[in-house]
């Protein structure tokens, strides 16, 4: 691993979206227990809010799921109509979860206990 | 909960809670609601991004000049960052899928839209091409309506055939 003062949350988390209605739905799994205590201080509502302002969320909402090591937050009319009635390529906001992976953190001071480990195979 | 391996394949889960049934169903209501297309171009050459934005409002300015407005349309630049737009499109690709879209209550302002892919590519800039698929279709919209109903004005019936 680089350097590098900051990583981006893919290092330490993997993700999935979809849509109910007009709402999204993203979660954010951490890989280890440390990266969830880390999301789960830094990955608020508001941070999620800001970063995704240019779909216009009206509301966002976090949910915990700490057996899952995962947030899930859901963005308020942020489909632009909804999977039926949507003009975008990505009605139901599949890419989402990906597009919050690339968010830019501040590398943390334990970032190796916050990484995936290695696995057998 | 909390779940634990209790034996070989056997998980125990313990500590679930539950609540009371909710006195509403939940119902999933679909409504017409208008007609849509959607076309697509790829645009190629130097700021495609800026390029194929272009091109999609010139359809849109194009339509409006012959006194078509459709109530909602969207242009999407595919490749420079239009799948999650949050972010400026990039501005150094050298292609771009051009995806123009537009919803409208009247069937014939959807249609009238879709005409005019074809003379981007014949009379637009050159780098436009793509049209392979001719002209795109146009689809009736069902739109989705999740809701609530009260269970006492819901009579159940079983039918089994």
């Amino acid at each position: 691993m680089s350097n590098k003062t900051t990583i981006r949350l893919t290092d330490i988390a993997h993700g999935r979206s979809g849509d109910k209605g007009n709402h999204s739905n993203i979660a954010a799994i951490a890989y280890t227990p440390a990266g969830f205590d880390y999301l789960r201080e830094h990955l608020t509502a508001e941070i999620v809010r800001g970063y995704f302002i240019a779909l216009g969320p009206t509301r966002v909402e976090r949910f915990e799921a700490p057996k899952l090591l995962a947030l899930n937050f859901v963005l308020y009319d942020v489909l632009a109509g909804g999977a039926s009635r949507s003009l975008r390529i990505d009605t139901q906001g599949k890419a989402l979860a990906l597009a919050l992976l690339q968010m830019e953190i501040e590398r943390p001071p334990n970032l190796g206990e916050l990484v995936r480990q290695a696995t057998r195979h | 909960v909390q779940p634990r391996q209790a034996g070989a394949d056997l998980v125990e889960i313990t500590g679930a809670k539950g609540k009371p049934a909710t006195d509403t169903y939940k119902v999933s209501l679909a409504y017409r609601d208008g007609f849509m297309s959607s076309g697509t171009l790829m645009i190629y050459g130097d700021h495609a991004a800026a390029k194929a934005r272009s091109c999609g409002e010139m359809i849109l300015r194009r339509l409006a000049r012959a006194g078509i407005r459709p109530e909602r349309s969207n242009i999407e630049c595919l490749g420079a960052g239009s799948c999650v737009p949050i972010q400026p499109l990039r501005d150094d690709v050298t292609e771009v899928m051009l995806r123009v879209s537009v919803h409208d209550s009247r069937r014939d302002v959807v249609e009238r839209f879709t005409k005019e892919f074809a003379p981007l590519v014949t009379s637009g800039p050159p780098g436009v091409t793509g049209y392979t698929t001719g002209r795109a279709p146009v689809r009736e919209v069902f739109a989705y309506w999740p809701a609530l109903i009260a269970k006492n004005v819901v009579q159940a019936k079983v039918e089994f055939c």
